[in-house]
This record gives C-alpha cells, sequence and structure tokens, in this order.
C-alpha cells in the first residue's frame, strides 16, 4: 500500500503526492460509478458493446492510476476484473445475468479497496472477500469456450492458475510483461484496429494513431481493410470504416503500445498479439484469435494473405523481416520499396518523388504534416473537451461563497451608510457596486450547482439490488437528471430519496401475482423525476404499486390520538399523517403499506434543507412523494419587512404583491386572535397578524402593510408595520438553542448590524390553516405557535 | 468537378481543396457526379496534385470511389501524388490504385475490387 511505498523526495513531495491521491480517489470514485452503470445497462442489453467498452475503460483507468500511486492491492484485483471484462469484449465469455452480477460484487470490492487507501488500513475480512471474488472472477475465465491457448494468445486474457501467487499479486503485470517482451532482437508485435463508426466525428483520426505508433516502434507493416467501406452511394462520409493489421517492431511492453490507443479505446476495436505468440504460428491460427476480424470471407482472406506475405507463418521472431527486407523499410521509403514489389506503374514513381522530396514544390502541406516528420508532440485525443472543466477542491468554494456572503452585507451597509450620508455619488457609486456583488453572488453559487442526475442514477443499483431480493420485477425511468442543484443538498438529499425509493419497492409495488390480479403489468414502475419550478427544485419519487390506504391511516392516527376520532380531513391531511412521529412503530408496517416507517425521519431532512414534502396517493394506483426544494440555502433574494423594531425576511420569489394599509384591517373586524380574513378583489385571503403571532407589544403604528405571500401554492397575507423591498440575505443557521423555532427558518445580518429573522412561510400557513380546521385535534396544532 | 462529365476516357480530372471530415459529406456528391460521369470499362483517371488537406475521411472516400467505379467496371487512378494525400497513402500502405502496398495481388485473392 502506498503509505509504505519509498519516498524519494522531502516533505515538499509528500505534499504534492498526498494531494495527487485525493484527486485520484476522487476519479476512481467517478469510474466506478462509471463501472457500476455500464454493467446496469448491459444487464438488460448484455450486447450493447458501448457500455462494455465503458466499463472496460473505467476499470483500466482505476488500474492504471492505481498503479501510479502504487496501490497494489487495487491493480491486483482491478486486472482480475479487467481480464473478466477483456475476455467478454473478445467474446470468449457470455455477458449474462451471472457474470455482471460477480462484477458489481467486484465493483463493491474495488470500492472497499480504494477505501483501504484511503484510510491507510487494512482489513483482513476485505482481503479474505477478495481472493474469493479473485476466485469467482477466474472461474467465469475457466468456461468451456475459454481455451488456454486462446487466453494466451490475446495477452491481456492471461490467467494465473494458482490463486495464491496471484493474490494479492502486484507480479501479475510484471510477469506478464516479462512474457511479451522475452525473446532475442526486437520483438515483432501485431496490432490489430478495427476503428468505430463514430471514431472520426469524435475528431480522432485514424491515421494520427499509425503515425503515433510508428515512433513507439517502427511499423514494418499494414494491411488496409477496406471491405466495411461502401461505394459512394452507400457511404457514410462522416463515419469510419476503417480497418487496420499493423506489424510493428518494437522493443516497447504492451502497456506502453496500448497507451497510443488510450484516447481512442472507445471508439477502436483494437488487438494487440505478443512477439511471443507471432513465431512459429499458421496464419490460420492467428486469425482465428482476432476477435475482432469480421466474419467477412474476403477480409479474412486478405489478412490471411498478408500475414503469410509479412512472414509470420515460419519465421522466429528474432528474424522476422530476413525474407522480406523491400518491404520493412522506413515508411517515408515505404512506397517506393513495395510499389518495386507489387506492379511498376509510373505513378508509384511519383509517390516515391514526392514521398522522399516533399519540400520541393510543396506549397500547400505544413511541415509538420510530413510523414517522416509526424506530430510528436502529444498523443492524439480528445484535449478539447478536457479544456472545458476544470476540478476545484468544494473548500476553496465553500469559502469563497462564505466570503461572498460578507460581501453582501458588508455591501447593504455601504448602500445603508450612503443613504443617510444623503450623498448622490456616494449612493450611486454605492448601488453600482451593489449591483456587482449581486452578479459574483449569483456567479459564485451557480458555481456550487450541480445536476441530480448523478445521484438519481445511484438508484438504479439499488432498485436492481432491492427489487431481486424482494422478488419483484420493477423499471426505473429517471427524468430530469440534469435539474441542477445545490452540491450539500444533493449530498444531504440522497438519503431521504433512498428511504422513499426503498418504501416504493418494498411496500408500495406489489409482486407480479398481485399486480396481474389487479389488472396491471407484471413488471411494476418506479419514476425519479426532477425539475425546476417557481425558484424551486421538485423532486417526485412515484410508483404504480397499490397506493395509501386512507381508512387504514384514519383509524391509526384515531388509534395514536392524533386525530379526534370525529375528524374530518382532506385526502391530503390524511396522507399527511404518515410522516407525523407517531406513525412509525414497527408494528404498524405491514398494516399501513409500511409506510410510516421512518417517514417523520424523511421530513425532518428535508425541512433541515427548508423544503417540504408532499404526498399525492390513489389507492390502487400509486403513490407520489413531492420533494420541493429552494434553489440554495446561503443566499437568498428576500423580501425586508418590519414589525416595530424586527425585522422579518421573505424569499422574494414567494411574494406576490403588496397591500399598502388596507382599508378593511383598520379596525380588525374579521380578526381571531392572530389571523383573519380580508377581501382582496373579491377573494377571501386568510392572513397572519405577525405582531400578534409573535407577542410584540408595542402599539399599531397608524399606517400598515399587508404581504401576500404563496406558499406552495396557497396564498395568504402577512399583517406588517413597514416594508422595506427587496433586500439580498444571507441566511445564517439558527444556533442549537432556537432550532426548535417553527415560525422562523433562519437568520441574517443586516447591513446596520441588525439581525433579521428569515420567516418559515409553510409553517407560517400552517398556523393560518390551522384555527379553520376543527376536526384536528389540540395536540397536532400545538407546534406552530412556537414562538408566541 | 464538373468537368469529369464529358472528359474523354483516361483524361486526368481535377480534384481541389481538402478532403477532410469537414466536407466529407458535400465531397461525397461531387465525387459521386465524377463517377457518373466516367466512361465505363474505360480507367478514371483523377489528378489529386491540387488537394490540400487530407485525413482518414477523405481516404475513405476516395476507397469508396474506388468501389463506385468498379461496380460499373470501371478502375481509380490517383495521379500527381503529393503532399497531405501521398503522406497518408504511404502511412497505409496504399498505392495509386488505392490497393495495398504490402499486398501483392494473387491471381486467387479475394481483393477483386482492387484491381478490377
Amino acid at each position: 500500500m502506498s503509505p509504505h511505498r519509498p519516498s524519494h523526495g522531502g516533505s515538499d513531495d509528500d505534499d504534492i503526492i498526498a494531494a495527487a491521491r485525493v484527486g485520484f480517489l476522487d476519479e476512481a470514485g467517478q469510474m466506478l460509478q462509471q463501472f457500476e452503470e455500464s454493467l446496469l445497462v448491459l444487464e438488460g442489453d448484455p450486447h450493447d458493446a458501448e457500455c462494455l467498452n465503458a466499463a472496460f475503460r473505467a476499470a483500466h483507468t482505476i488500474k492504471g492510476t492505481a498503479g501510479l500511486f502504487s496501490c497494489d492491492a487495487v491493480v491486483a484485483f482491478t486486472h482480475e476484473v479487467e481480464t473478466v471484462m477483456e475476455a467478454m469484449r473478445a467474446r470468449q465469455i457470455a455477458v449474462d445475468e451471472a457474470a455482471i452480477a460477480v462484477l458489481l460484487r467486484s465493483r463493491d470490492q474495488m470500492e472497499r479497496l480504494l477505501g483501504e487507501v484511503d484510510s491507510a488500513t487494512q482489513d483482513a475480512e476485505v482481503a479474505r472477500l477478495g481472493r474469493q471474488l479473485a476466485g469467482e472472477l477466474r472461474a467465469l475465465l475457466g468456461g468451456p469456450v475459454l481455451t488456454t491457448a486462446t487466453a494466451d494468445a490475446v495477452g491481456t486474457t492471461r490467467v494465473e492458475p494458482d490463486p495464491e501467487t496471484a493474490f494479492p499479486a502486484a507480479q501479475a503485470p510484471a510477469t506478464e510483461i516479462a512474457g511479451e517482451t522475452a525473446g532475442p532482437g526486437e520483438p515483432l508485435w501485431q496490432v490489430s484496429l478495427r476503428f468505430g463508426a463514430d471514431a472520426l466525428r469524435n475528431g480522432l483520426d485514424p491515421l494520427a494513431f499509425v503515425r503515433y505508433l510508428d515512433q513507439v516502434g517502427q511499423i514494418t507493416g499494414l494491411l488496409m481493410l477496406d471491405t466495411r467501406i461502401a461505394a459512394l452511394a452507400d457511404l457514410d462520409a462522416e463515419g469510419c470504416a476503417i480497418g487496420v493489421e499493423i506489424a510493428l517492431t518494437s522493443d516497447a511492453d504492451r502497456a506502453q503500445i496500448e497507451q497510443v490507443f488510450d484516447f481512442v479505446v472507445d471508439d477502436c476495436d483494437i488487438a494487440i498479439i505478443a512477439p511471443d505468440r507471432v513465431a512459429g504460428e499458421h496464419a490460420d491460427q492467428r486469425l482465428a484469435r482476432l476477435d475482432n476480424a469480421s466474419h467477412d470471407a474476403d477480409e479474412h482472406a486478405r489478412i490471411q494473405h498478408w500475414l503469410t506475405v509479412q512472414g509470420w507463418r515460419l519465421q522466429a521472431a528474432a528474424q522476422p523481416l530476413a525474407d522480406h527486407a523491400p518491404q520493412h523499410i522506413a515508411p517515408a521509403q515505404a512506397g517506393a520499396g513495395s510499389a518495386a514489389a507489387g506492379d511498376s506503374d509510373p505513378p508509384a514513381a511519383a509517390i516515391t518523388t514526392d514521398a522522399a522530396a516533399p519540400a520541393v514544390h510543396d506549397l500547400a502541406s505544413a511541415p509538420d504534416k510530413r510523414a517522416d516528420k509526424p506530430d510528436r508532440r502529444v498523443p492524439p485525443g480528445r484535449r478539447g473537451e478536457d479544456a472545458k472543466f476544470l476540478r476545484v477542491r468544494a473548500d476553496k468554494l465553500d469559502h469563497l461563497i462564505d466570503l461572498i456572503g460578507e460581501l453582501v452585507i458588508a455591501s447593504s451597509g455601504a448602500q445603508l451608510a450612503a443613504q443617510q450620508e444623503g450623498s448622490a455619488v456616494f449612493n450611486e457609486a454605492a448601488l453600482r457596486i451593489g449591483g456587482l456583488v449581486e452578479e459574483a453572488r449569483d456567479g459564485a453559487l451557480a458555481l456550487r450547482m450541480v445536476p441530480i442526475g448523478e445521484t438519481f442514477t445511484r438508484f438504479q443499483r439499488v432498485v436492481r439490488d432491492v427489487s431481486k431480493l424482494l422478488g419483484k420485477e420493477v423499471e426505473l425511468q429517471i427524468s430530469g437528471g440534469d435539474t441542477e442543484l445545490d452540491k450539500t443538498m444533493v449530498e444531504t438529499i440522497a438519503d431521504p430519496i433512498m428511504h422513499l425509493v426503498r418504501n416504493s419497492l418494498d411496500h408500495g409495488i406489489e409482486g407480479a401475482d398481485e399486480r396481474i390480479a389487479n389488472g396491471k403489468p407484471a413488471q411494476g414502475h418506479l419514476a425519479l423525476h426532477a425539475y425546476h419550478e417557481h425558484g424551486l427544485i421538485f423532486i417526485e419519487v412515484s410508483d404504480d404499486g397499490r397506493g395509501l390506504k386512507r381508512e387504514r391511516i384514519v383509524a391509526k392516527a384515531i388509534e395514536r390520538g392524533l386525530i379526534a376520532p370525529d375528524a374530518q380531513l382532506s385526502d391530503h391531511e390524511v396522507h399527511q399523517l404518515i410522516m407525523q412521529p407517531g406513525f412509525s412503530t414497527a408494528d404498524q408496517v405491514t398494516d399501513i403499506s409500511g409506510r410510516g416507517v421512518g417517514m417523520d425521519v424523511v421530513k425532518r431532512n428535508i425541512e433541515a434543507l427548508r423544503g417540504q414534502i408532499q404526498i399525492a396517493s390513489e389507492e390502487g394506483r400509486g403513490t407520489t412523494m413531492q420533494i420541493r426544494l429552494p434553489l440554495t440555502l446561503a443566499i437568498i433574494d428576500g423580501f425586508l419587512t418590519s414589525v416595530a423594531d424586527v425585522h422579518y425576511i421573505v424569499p422574494l420569489e414567494m411574494v406576490v404583491e403588496c397591500i399598502e394599509t388596507p382599508p378593511l384591517l383598520a379596525g380588525s373586524p374579521h380578526q381571531h386572535g392572530a389571523c383573519g380574513y380580508v377581501d382582496l378583489r373579491g377573494e377571501v385571503l386568510p392572513y397572519l397578524d405577525l405582531r400578534h403571532h409573535f407577542d410584540i407589544d408595542t402599539p399599531r403604528p397608524p399606517r400598515m402593510s399587508l404581504l401576500v405571500v404563496n406558499s406552495g401554492g396557497s396564498k395568504f397575507g402577512l399583517l406588517v408595520d413597514r416594508l422595506h423591498g427587496k433586500y439580498q440575505t444571507v441566511i445564517k443557521p439558527l444556533g442549537t438553542l432556537l432550532r426548535h423555532l417553527r415560525s422562523v427558518s433562519g437568520s441574517t445580518v443586516l447591513g446596520s448590524g441588525e439581525v433579521g429573522l428569515v420567516l418559515d412561510l409553510p409553517a407560517l400557513l400552517a398556523s393560518v390553516r390551522r384555527p379553520a380546521g376543527p376536526g384536528l385535534a389540540a395536540g397536532a396544532s400545538r407546534p406552530g405557535h412556537a414562538l408566541a | 468537378m464538373d468537368s469529369a462529365l464529358t472528359s474523354p476516357p483516361g483524361t486526368p480530372v481535377d480534384l481541389l481543396g481538402d478532403l477532410t471530415i469537414q466536407v466529407a459529406a458535400e465531397r461525397r456528391l461531387e465525387l459521386m457526379g465524377l463517377a457518373d460521369g466516367c466512361v465505363p470499362g474505360s480507367p478514371c483517371v483523377l489528378d489529386v496534385s491540387q488537394i490540400i488537406d487530407v485525413d482518414s475521411a477523405g481516404v475513405q472516400l476516395l476507397i469508396a470511389l474506388r468501389r463506385s467505379l468498379a461496380e460499373r467496371g470501371s478502375t481509380l487512378e490517383l495521379a500527381g501524388l503529393r503532399g497531405a494525400l501521398a503522406q497518408a497513402l504511404a502511412t497505409y500502405r496504399l498505392d495509386p490504385h488505392l490497393g495495398a502496398l504490402d499486398l501483392p495481388p494473387e491471381p486467387h485473392a479475394a481483393n477483386a475490387g482492387v484491381h478490377a
């Protein structure tokens, strides 16, 4: 393991390595995610070559970078995984359910091993699991289709027969390299490339790879395979149908040759045959092993012919070129030499002249395009895409956002001072700064926004595992994965969603028999959906299961004393009952489709994010759980109001309108306690008198204002003394002492240094509603008047 | 080029500009016109000395042209090979007929399209 790696440098080097290691672990995590996603797709469609390649590539990247950091256990185990994937790509073993299951468990093992790297610990149990899984992986390879000879020839599918020598085996890759480079003289490799249809479109030119390969060794022979290239009429001009067989003499090892194709593995079938297998083989045998050779008879015959011409039939690797010297010369002269061997047309002479002396009248081609001076700077690849993203440490970003928060407060202070000074110039400058700070705030907050899709896709595995465990057939549908929300929110919301998904799988969706009996398709349907609306983020978890049973919930709620026996509740109110703490005892799990389990915890977690959860359910048809979250936790556009000398802030996007001193309210004729009703252009609008609600003992001013707000679709008014207008609010969480308050969700520091309270509108709305709902028992209405 | 339509057999037809992925789609149509204009049974000689840039898509286009011509009983010959195209063909070990240099034709070989 890396902590015990011999150190070459001082502490500076160690710091750099430590920092890079964090990056490695981070990237490995993403690769594992990609690996898992690809495997899950493969489980549904075993013939999806793209996903197979993606999974292979992910494993390959993990192995490669783990090697850089001397994480030997990771390398050794991932090598086993890679071997299996390679054999799958070569269609030597089947991509079946059993294989995917082992690979998925291997993914978990890789995660554990990476966790050990992270914590610099080693667990005997993990090692034991590793040996067991390595055994299972090898058992996959040991299937009847795979013969030892085949495995050896393809090279990377080499299998160590004895588990003990192979694991934990840093030796495994070393043995492989030693085997390949063994043999005297310059080894002759065969590199077989079949480019995918999208290679050119993805900016990957086969020419570039061939030329780059020519620097790793010397290309002594090349056969262009053109049977896949259609005639013009049927040609996809931007597609790629090019394949090449290459004979390469090189002292490089397999890894160095493979590295040439690092950028193109997703867009190319690559087979590299090691020199020790090249010697003394019959062309037919070689051909049979080329997993990516097409089944086209013409192409087969051509490759066979070419291999024979290349002298692969009889010659030893030591002198592969002896009898074919004229054909195996440097690329720039190859045209001349080989043309002499073939038909000698006049144009062939033209090649010779031009290629050997390209500068004579060559106006058009740039110097670096000459065959004798290929681009040696960097391997070809997708450089453009890499440059679009920058990896930044999250804590740096948090620090920046904290600073911007302080800047917002300071800017408000400056604006206030400017107003008090009464200086027009100062005021203008302060406003200009304020505008810029606002833009900077939005930009900084956007940096923290990440799409929720990644979190959603993790549920593929959960749904797969849980539904298998329960013996149910469930399809997961994901939409709106590109909806962005704050990074911390994404992390925190994953748990509640997990809870809802498990609940749906466990209790919502019925078994296949019950579903068919109810006239539903046997396969259950679970959907995760996210979208933006009204400055909020909505996340929905819906299933087409049995739904919530109203009578049972009501009966249970009465039994628990949560509602009065004669209560008249709407469906909505009944559904919300399952999130009451009293519902989450274990004996009720089966009684009310189990949805009471931990729902109060889910609700609490979501409310901690200033969010809400709503339930819509139709018995027998399914349930939808809707989570509403604010766009961000840190800074909001607020609307500042005050009652006496206390400042209150409402999120600006929730403000509908402001009404100055509504005449009807002058004598408060319709007010009972803190709540009342007002006629708003013919509409009955409930309102809450904040002075009364917060027990502020100062006389009412002659003029008051009504702030009309919209919380989750319900409109209501807040009666305040003064309106101050839009105000950028940096939300500071309430301390532990005040956390139980229901009407206030946070606080902020105003420019003047005073403290403002951010109102929790959903909680206030509940206070407005409750007196109107006579059915609710006193117990349920208790929270909500916490500050009163 | 349009002039291909009226060219007598064996007269070189000029091909200008780039043969790259960026223009592959339009050049395909152009080459189709050229193939249609070639006299069946006689070789179509293409003067490629004025071609500027070439990538694998361009090489692929020429191979497709050769195939289209072969379907009409005609053959393709590239004249004036130089610059980027000469280098691309050298890298791919292709001769001016776009046949494989490393693969001398054998009488019974199945690569009939190469020297049809």
